[in-house]
């Protein structure tokens, strides 16, 4: 191994993180210009000293916690019983044709429209976030696995049952791997849905997390912390897809050769 | 088997099909929302939470009522619906030309896919303080959250649109002499034009929810600012009224407008085999 080998591995990392650096090379500049008022544009070193001191005192660390569990708990059982709900509705072909356009109508207005009634009925707090991220996750899932699993050929099922399987059976090899791509899809776009309408509740009706960070930040004229708080939710979403999304992908969808690139 | 005998019997058996399709239509399409306003009556009468909790069927419709015949339904619905142009108007050229860079400058893609996907991650209503003190307190802010939103999806789908045109058909422009700008016009765009469809309609998705709730924060006017005043006053049943519209309204946009168009984009430029 030359320099060469040490080189070529250098240079993609490198290039992958030049805009970035160079980002904030640009945000250090906008702030030491003045361009924009001083305690909206901390610098970068700014920042990170608000960081320091909110994780000093165990205050990030507490929100980051407290969205990061809530969003795993709510996502989690937001999309189990959408898939529950969206095979169950999808085994029995003229009840899953019925309830479509519901569901299709509960998830236009899923999330974030459901705040002001939320806070009403629960008051501002934990469950007003439960109810609020719960069916900003499970509708999607719901409408995309009913969808999936309404587009798997009927003629693969028939074939199964002409050969003597069993009901299970069909649902085990056919409607469910057939379905999966759907499936995939909604819980991919819940996490985004469920992501957002958690950060907009938290901003509205709750006491701690990210989204509660930025509202209380912008609002105390604590701009380092909010500008941490975005840069934070930014990045926990990112690890939440690599970590989570991307290697079920990889594992499922990819393996079993339902994607056609 | 006689050709006559056949058309004969056809022709009741066809009446009967498109009879039966027709009742179909009524009972998939109606049907189900009849049921639930059928359930939600049943349940607010047995339950009897009171409206400030549960308003009936006929609380809302009266509170429809009013607020239409009062006019702040149709000037909220309008507002939103002004908002929501001028958000698209904002995002989709931007999305569609950052995709046609990215796509085709593999240095562009390169330095900005990172920050792009790390952007993309950071809710858009996480922006709007920033926004209210950048841009200050008003439309511009308010458009510019609904916009971050809807940007990119656009953005990445076009991008996938992009990425999956032949090359050869890139390269067969440019033998035969074609500039630069030609491979854009008569290959990428045309050829990316479903993909660009879907995410119009996946970015609406996400727009249409950052619009509403940057309006409960921070407009003056439209749905979502209704729905927080009636929050802040407690007038439940006005709050219904103001979800079904949410709901009513993207569904006819989408309905009407982006289903249409991806269909459209789908079978004229052909991802659809067979």
């Amino acid at each position: 191994m030359g320099d060469g080998a040490r080189v070529s591995w250098l240079w993609p990392v490198l290039r992958r993180w030049l805009l970035a650096v160079l980002a904030v090379a640009a945000w250090a500049w906008v702030a030491e210009t003045r361009l924009l008022p001083r305690a909206f544009v901390p610098s970068p070193l700014e920042v990170v000293r608000g960081f320091r001191e909110v994780l000093g005192n165990g205050l990030l660390l507490r929100h980051v916690q407290d969205s990061v569990l809530r969003f795993a708990t709510y996502y989690t059982a937001g999309s189990a019983a959408g898939v529950l709900a969206g095979v169950l509705m999808g085994l029995v072909a003229p009840v899953g044709r019925f309830l479509r356009p519901l569901v299709g109508f509960f998830n236009a207005i899923a999330g974030i429209a459901w705040l002001p009634l939320a806070m009403m009925w629960f008051g501002a707090g934990e469950p007003t976030v439960a109810f609020v991220t719960l069916n900003g996750v499970f509708f999607v899932v719901a409408v995309n696995t009913l969808a999936g699993v309404q587009a798997v050929p009927r003629i693969y099922e028939h074939g199964l049952v002409v050969l003597g399987a069993r009901k299970s059976t069909v649902l085990r090899q056919v409607t469910l791997p057939g379905a999966f791509p759907a499936v995939l899809t909604g819980l991919r776009l819940a996490m985004g849905f469920g992501w957002r309408a958690l950060v907009a509740s938290e901003m509205l009706a709750a006491a701690s997390g990210l989204g509660y960070l930025v509202y209380r930040g912008s609002y105390d004229f604590r701009y380092d912390v909010m500008w941490a708080s975005i840069l934070l939710l930014g990045a926990i979403s990112v690890l939440l897809d690599r970590l989570v999304l991307a290697p079920v992908q990889r594992r499922t969808v990819e393996r079993w050769g339902l994607v056609q690139e | 088997m006689d050709v006559q005998t056949g058309r004969i019997a056809a022709e009741p058996a066809k009446a009967a099909a498109s009879w039966r399709r027709a009742a179909g239509a009524v009972w998939y399409g109606v049907g189900p929302f009849v049921a639930l306003v059928a359930a939600w009556w049943v349940a607010a009468w047995v339950w009897r939470p009171g409206p400030a909790v549960l308003p009936s069927p006929a609380d809302v419709a009266a509170e429809a009522l009013r607020a239409v015949q009062g006019g702040v339904l149709v000037d909220a619905a309008l507002r939103s619906m002004a908002r929501l142009l001028l958000t698209a108007a904002a995002a989709v050229p931007a999305g569609v030309a950052i995709a046609l860079a990215v796509g085709t400058v593999p240095a562009a893609s390169e330095l900005l896919m990172p920050v792009l996907r790390y952007l993309t991650a950071i809710p858009a209503i996480a922006w709007l303080p920033v926004f209210l003190v950048a841009l200050g307190f008003n439309e511009t802010s308010v458009v510019a959250t609904a916009a971050y939103s809807f940007f990119f999806p656009v953005l990445f789908n076009t991008l996938v649109g992009v990425q999956t045109v032949p090359l050869v058909l890139r390269h067969a422009v440019r033998t035969l002499g074609g500039s630069g700008i030609r491979v854009v016009r008569d290959v990428l765009l045309p050829g990316s034009l479903p993909s660009i469809a879907a995410g119009v309609r996946l970015g609406f998705g996400y727009g249409w929810r950052a619009l509403v709730g940057a309006e409960m924060l921070a407009a003056q006017g439209g749905i979502g600012h209704l729905l927080f005043k009636a929050q802040s006053v407690g007038l439940v049943p006005r709050m219904v009224v103001g979800m079904v519209t949410i709901g009513v309204l993207a569904a006819l946009v989408d309905a009407l407008l982006l289903e249409p168009l991806e269909e459209a984009t789908v079978r004229r430029w052909g991802t659809v085999r067979g």
